[in-house]
């Protein structure tokens, strides 16, 4: 049964930069308690734009509430609402891992005593039971992991901001750390922030995305695998004119990408020209006649689904704007 | 039902008390270094002269002027002269203790990226530098103002009739006074220095120039008929601004204001650096 109060995150115009190096710009929007991903290549801003929700940062221009606190003046106040988990770091050796959680549970405004029987529960959630007493150090890297997302969850947070969680992981692990992100977002109603590179666990575990790109929101729509728009990817391999296919191919498609005699180019099938058959179909036959007409020899075509990984690249390359 | 069969649950506050964080900082702080068998050695190593010193005064108490004439001197005397002397004394244990308990209280946060981690949490950066400063603050007690007190008491308790309630009054407050001053002195500068790399060592290095170098130097200058080398006396000048409230001569051929001055300043120089290496910014390694 979910019993925390829904609580929203609302960014207004924020703007931050590094030594007059600007790392984020003019970024707004509004999140209800679910789980988003946010997206962006390195130095994109998602790592600044989570400390700006911690309040780390000087938030001015712009403004950060969580649900009714604003971050430039009640940032303590407000992270006890915040459970964040870094990428790098965030354990603090000399301590065992349930000492290490019941530190963070005091530190976050916990009676002594709730914060180590607190510390108990969430590492036995997060699958370190057994291992509790061990020193923090020793732990593997996987370990860390869930050591780390028991350090953000110890206080009962509203929102989870993480940052690369499947960072080091092998397979089962990370599996494991999805599926617990998986549980707080979509069964216990915790609101997940979650940072990545890797695609695939946003389309696991969010229901939105949030693309960054130097510093600037670009995007934000929902996640349904496999189906993002009416949009379809063409990979040709083939010989003869590639240049001027290409070229062609880029009036027809809405991205196109060459690697050597691999051409890959996303077709929107909704803004095909109306005609006879499947919009798939029209979309085949459009590809050959272009082919035909500058002298290109398709060897194979395959067609597949977008993916969100089509979508991304799309986004924040800035190459194909 | 089972703790490992229930998953996740929410926290129910209990509505115990909740101990401010620099507190919570402070005890994780102290406790680590406890559990270290050759700190605590070094604790009561650092006792030793004020048993030295009680057993001077019991006998002192009891003989008179026959051990006045066996172990003169201020050292061993019962006035507030006296107990800054033996304070002045201390500094060997005070350079081992404090850099031992204080020179990675923040370097080992820099370096593991725990600075991101304490600023995740609901407190400020008075709390976190509070509760690291009363660590060093503590270990700085433990060898000066604690064995000072005692010996106070015991002193009293030997011949009330010595120093008469001076000794469970106002050298005791005199003490408290110059203790703490001199103490969250010595723990912004240690922690200054602690901030500003992520090596402990050099922290190390850089705390014994200070305090054992700059003692050696200032006697180097004494030796060669020059006073003005005591003005890098770092530790030295802490002792001769405490003479000022202690009613005892200058500890060093330096002015004790200019000492004062010299002491102030090193407290903001430490706080402006403070403010400024303790940020929530990851290390990348």
């Amino acid at each position: 049964m979910t019993e925390t109060i829904a609580s929203t995150i609302r960014v207004n115009r924020l703007t931050f930069a590094y030594h007059r190096e600007p790392a984020l710009r003019d970024v707004d929007f509004s999140l209800q308690q679910d789980a988003v991903g946010l997206l962006g290549p390195n130095g994109s801003g998602k790592t600044t734009l989570l400390r700006a929700l911690l309040g780390q940062i000087d938030i001015k221009p712009g403004q950060v509430h969580v649900g009714d606190l604003d971050m430039a003046r009640q940032a303590p106040a407000g992270r006890r609402r915040l459970g964040w988990m870094p990428e790098r770091g965030g354990i603090i050796p000399g301590h065992s891992g349930v000492g290490l959680v019941a530190y963070m549970g005091e530190l976050s405004g916990m009676p002594r005593q709730d914060a180590m029987q607190r510390a108990h529960e969430v590492l036995h959630f997060v699958g370190l039971k057994d291992e509790r007493y061990r020193h923090c150090e020793t732990y593997s890297q996987g370990m860390r992991q869930r050591l780390k997302l028991a350090c953000a969850l110890v206080h009962d947070p509203e929102w989870l901001l993480l940052d690369e969680p499947t960072s080091g992981l092998d397979p089962a692990g990370r599996v494991a750390m999805l599926e617990l992100v998986n549980d707080l977002a979509g069964r216990k109603g915790l609101g997940v922030i979650l940072s990545t590179h890797l695609l695939a666990d946003v389309e696991a575990t969010c229901n939105e995305i949030l693309v960054l790109r130097e510093g600037r929101l670009l995007e934000r729509h929902a996640v349904a695998p496999g189906d993002v728009g009416g949009k379809q990817v063409f990979e040709i391999t083939g010989f003869g004119g590639e240049e001027d296919f290409v070229a062609a191919l880029r009036r027809l498609a809405v991205n196109v990408e060459q690697d050597g005699r691999h051409i890959t180019a996303v077709i929107d099938l909704d803004t095909l020209p109306q005609g006879e058959g499947a919009a798939t179909g029209r979309a085949v036959r459009a590809v050959l006649e272009l082919a035909q007409a500058h002298d290109y020899a398709p060897r194979r075509l395959r067609r597949r689904p977008v993916t969100l990984a089509d979508e991304f690249y799309s986004l924040v390359n800035p190459e194909d704007d | 039902m089972p703790v490992h069969e229930r998953g996740y649950t929410h926290w129910n506050p209990s509505g115990a008390r909740v101990d401010p964080p620099w507190l919570v900082i402070a005890r994780r702080g102290l406790l680590a270094p406890l559990k270290n068998r050759w700190m605590l050695m070094l604790l009561f190593g650092a006792l030793v002269p004020a048993i030295v010193k009680a057993a001077i005064v019991f006998f002192k108490a009891k003989a008179g002027q026959f051990m006045d004439l066996a172990v003169g001197g201020e050292w061993t005397s019962v006035t507030p002269a006296g107990f800054l002397s033996f304070v002045e004394h201390q500094r060997f244990f005070v350079f081992l203790i404090t850099v031992i308990v204080g020179a990675g209280l923040i370097a080992r946060d820099k370096r593991d990226n725990g600075l991101s981690l304490y600023f995740s949490r609901p407190i400020s950066l008075l709390d976190y530098l509070g509760g690291k400063t009363l660590v060093v603050l503590a270990a700085y007690a433990a060898v000066t103002l604690l064995p000072s007190l005692l010996l106070c008491l015991f002193a009293y308790l030997v011949d009330p009739t010595a120093a008469g309630l001076d000794l469970l009054l106002l050298t005791p407050l005199r003490l408290a006074v110059i203790s703490i001053f001199t103490g969250v002195g010595l723990s912004l500068v240690l922690l200054a220095l602690s901030s500003l790399g992520t090596r402990t060592v050099l922290v190390v290095v850089w705390w014994a120039v200070l305090c054992l170098g700059g003692e050696a130097i200032g006697n180097l200058g004494d030796g060669i008929g020059l006073d003005s080398f005591q003005y890098v006396n770092f530790l030295g000048h802490w002792h001769n601004a405490s003479s000022l409230l202690m009613s005892a001569p200058a500890r060093l051929p330096v002015p004790p204001a200019a000492s004062l001055l010299i002491c102030l300043a090193s407290i903001a120089g430490s706080l402006a650096i403070l403010r400024r290496q303790i940020k929530p910014v990851e290390v990348v390694v």
